[in-house]
């Protein structure tokens, strides 16, 4: 990449992030503010169209759909975030020790993810909701539990890498416990490039979430996410199309801000495309 | 294409091909085994499910005295493999038909459809691709990154719904939902909006693929020959972008053959992948693990193919093979 572009890509990183933050702000602070509540019900103002006092309409039972996204923003980006700190956890600890152990440890770890990639994502996750019942633990739960090991594979990779420079061997060379090694020295240097996956992760999850919730396995009503507006939305789609359109446009672009930046710090982190 | 070296590489490319396939076999008694402890867990009462809530006590003890149930789970997971493995894969709980039959009746409309999407955004992807990396750091460019990147970012459902609402409900030029035998007006919105993500992704890689080898000694060859720019591009830098979009149409093949769960759902096109939520939903524990041993394997077979075909796209793998 040439000395442009790169600097084209920091300047695309800083407006995504800022984008990002003013979203996760606002999705904090509209519902606190905004006159109505997502769940007041006002049957007098029922599927009306978007207006200055109803900014993107109401839905059947005529709750205020901009509120409704902005409270299902925090739903869908708090099932995200929490589905990528579940699905960190297993795949570091699991990825990372399959890479340090090596041999056997290695072996069985790597099947089983092959296992967890040959078996369909969003299948696991339906199948986990529907084992354990639908509500925002279950959620988050079920698409980490879906989704670690690809950050398995990515985390085995760095530590094979990383056990072999010289820091590493100096400090076992030293005498430092193994266990001490792993997690102090070895772990810590290779979070970076993992970390970063995340960011493109918050993507896929948050499109998991609204694909579960669509199926009408997400959490459960009158708590909205975007996935659950959509698919109320749909039901009134030829009285009220904004109803399915907005929600969708909000996850859209939130997805989009998550793939600009997750795509761009990746970027940077490879020297090949450097 | 190569005397005499055909049957080293032939020896080397079946022992590759039964390697992966013996693997294949342990990945997918992982899987199988994973989707048996996950039914299992699951609350409800087979018998129940099978005879009803209604039934006396004495039948749905005979019941489970029939199936296993009231021996301990591990017993059982032994005679499910068993019966597995002599061919008897069980019959659906909701459909009281043999699961393979439901399977094999489901997968050629899921199949169409993978096929459609594919073949649609293969065309759609490279053309964009090409586009964009010609005419690289322009405008056109730039449009056709940003468009991939909504393609890429946008929910397949929700797309799905724009299509219905804008061509079919507004426009009235096709059927919103719903799959008729033969008749492919079903097929074209469903597949558009399966196809939009690998249109997506097959066009921001043959993009990366060409500007990578733009600065090759071959195409400057090409180039000082006064060969139009389409035509190197065609000839010579798309068949090096060829390795990555096949492993991209490769990898969505695996993943929409597996059934589209959320298309399929939009769009009440009756294919594998509702088959699948449908039997999850109702507790149909001998169609949910055929379902996913289906499903692992075809995506495993799939990949197995992907990495054939990049010796048949290659020739430098080819050799490196042998």
């Amino acid at each position: 990449m040439s000395g442009t572009d790169s600097t084209r890509g920091r300047y695309r990183i800083r407006v995504g992030m800022v984008l990002l933050s003013v979203w996760i702000l606002a999705a904090l602070v509209v519902p606190e503010v905004w006159p109505d509540r997502y769940d007041s019900v006002n049957y007098s103002v029922s599927l009306s169209s978007p207006s200055l006092r109803h900014p993107l309409g109401t839905d059947a039972l005529g709750r205020d759909l901009f509120v409704r996204v902005m409270v299902g923003a925090r739903v869908s980006l708090a099932v995200a975030a929490l589905s990528r700190v579940v699905a960190l956890f297993i795949g570091v600890l699991l990825g990372g020790w399959a890479g340090f152990q090596g041999r056997w440890v290695d072996l069985a770890v790597m099947r089983v993810v092959d296992v967890m990639l040959a078996f369909p994502t969003l299948l696991l996750a339906v199948a986990l909701v529907a084992i354990w019942g639908a509500n925002l633990v279950v959620l988050f739960v079920a698409i980490g539990l879906a989704s670690w090991a690809e950050i398995a594979r990515l985390m085995r990779a760095q530590v094979l890498v990383v056990k072999e420079l010289e820091y590493s061997q100096a400090a076992l060379v030293l005498g430092v416990g193994r266990a001490m090694l792993f997690f102090r020295h070895i772990l810590p240097n290779c979070l970076t490039p993992v970390l970063v996956w995340t960011t493109t992760g918050m993507a896929g999850a948050i499109l998991a979430e609204s694909g579960l919730s669509f199926l009408g396995l997400g959490v459960e009503p009158p708590l909205p996410s975007w996935g659950a507006l959509i698919a109320q939305g749909w039901d009134e789609v030829r009285r009220a199309p904004w109803l399915a359109f907005f929600p969708g446009l909000a996850l859209a672009w939130t997805v989009i801000l998550f793939n600009l930046v997750g795509d761009r710090l990746r970027e940077d982190l490879d020297p090949r495309t450097r | 294409m190569y005397p005499g070296g055909w049957s080293i590489v032939r020896v080397i490319l079946i022992a590759f091909v039964v390697r992966r396939l013996i693997l294949a076999v342990f990945v997918l008694w992982g899987v199988l085994t994973l989707s048996y402890a996950l039914t299992c867990m699951a609350p409800g009462d087979v018998a129940e499910t099978l005879v009803g809530q209604r039934a006396d006590p004495e039948a749905l003890a005979e019941i489970r005295a029939k199936l296993g149930l009231d021996r301990d789970p591990l017993t059982r997971y032994v005679l499910y493999l068993k019966s597995l493995l002599s061919g008897d894969w069980g019959v659906s709980s909701r459909y009281r038909e043999p699961v393979w039959e439901l399977i094999l009746e489901r997968f050629p409309r899921t199949a169409l459809l993978a096929f459609a999407a594919l073949l649609f955004a293969a065309a759609v992807g490279v053309l964009f691709g090409m586009l964009s990396g010609i005419h690289a750091g322009t405008r056109l460019d730039r449009a056709l990154s940003l468009l991939s990147l909504a393609g890429i970012s946008a929910p397949v459902f929700w797309i799905g719904m724009l299509l219905i609402w804008i061509l079919s409900l507004q426009l009235r030029l096709l059927p919103p939902s719903g799959y008729e035998s033969g008749d492919l007006r079903y097929l074209i919105l469903p597949a558009l909006a399966l196809g939009l993500r690998s249109i997506a992704l097959i066009t921001r890689i043959t993009r990366v693929a060409l500007i990578e080898v733009s600065h090759a000694d071959f195409l400057r060859t090409a180039r000082a020959k006064g060969i139009s720019p389409w035509a190197i591009h065609g000839k010579h830098a798309l068949r090096n972008a060829a390795l990555p979009v096949v492993t991209v149409i490769g990898l969505d093949l695996g993943s929409y053959l597996s059934g589209s769960v959320l298309t399929e759902k939009v769009f009440s096109w009756p294919g594998i992948g509702r088959l699948m939520v449908d039997a999850i939903l109702a507790r149909d524990l001998a169609l949910i693990n055929a379902c996913v041993v289906f499903m692992a394997g075809l995506f495993i077979l799939v990949n197995l193919m992907v990495d054939l075909c990049y010796g048949l796209i290659d020739p430098r793998i080819r050799r490196s093979q042998a």
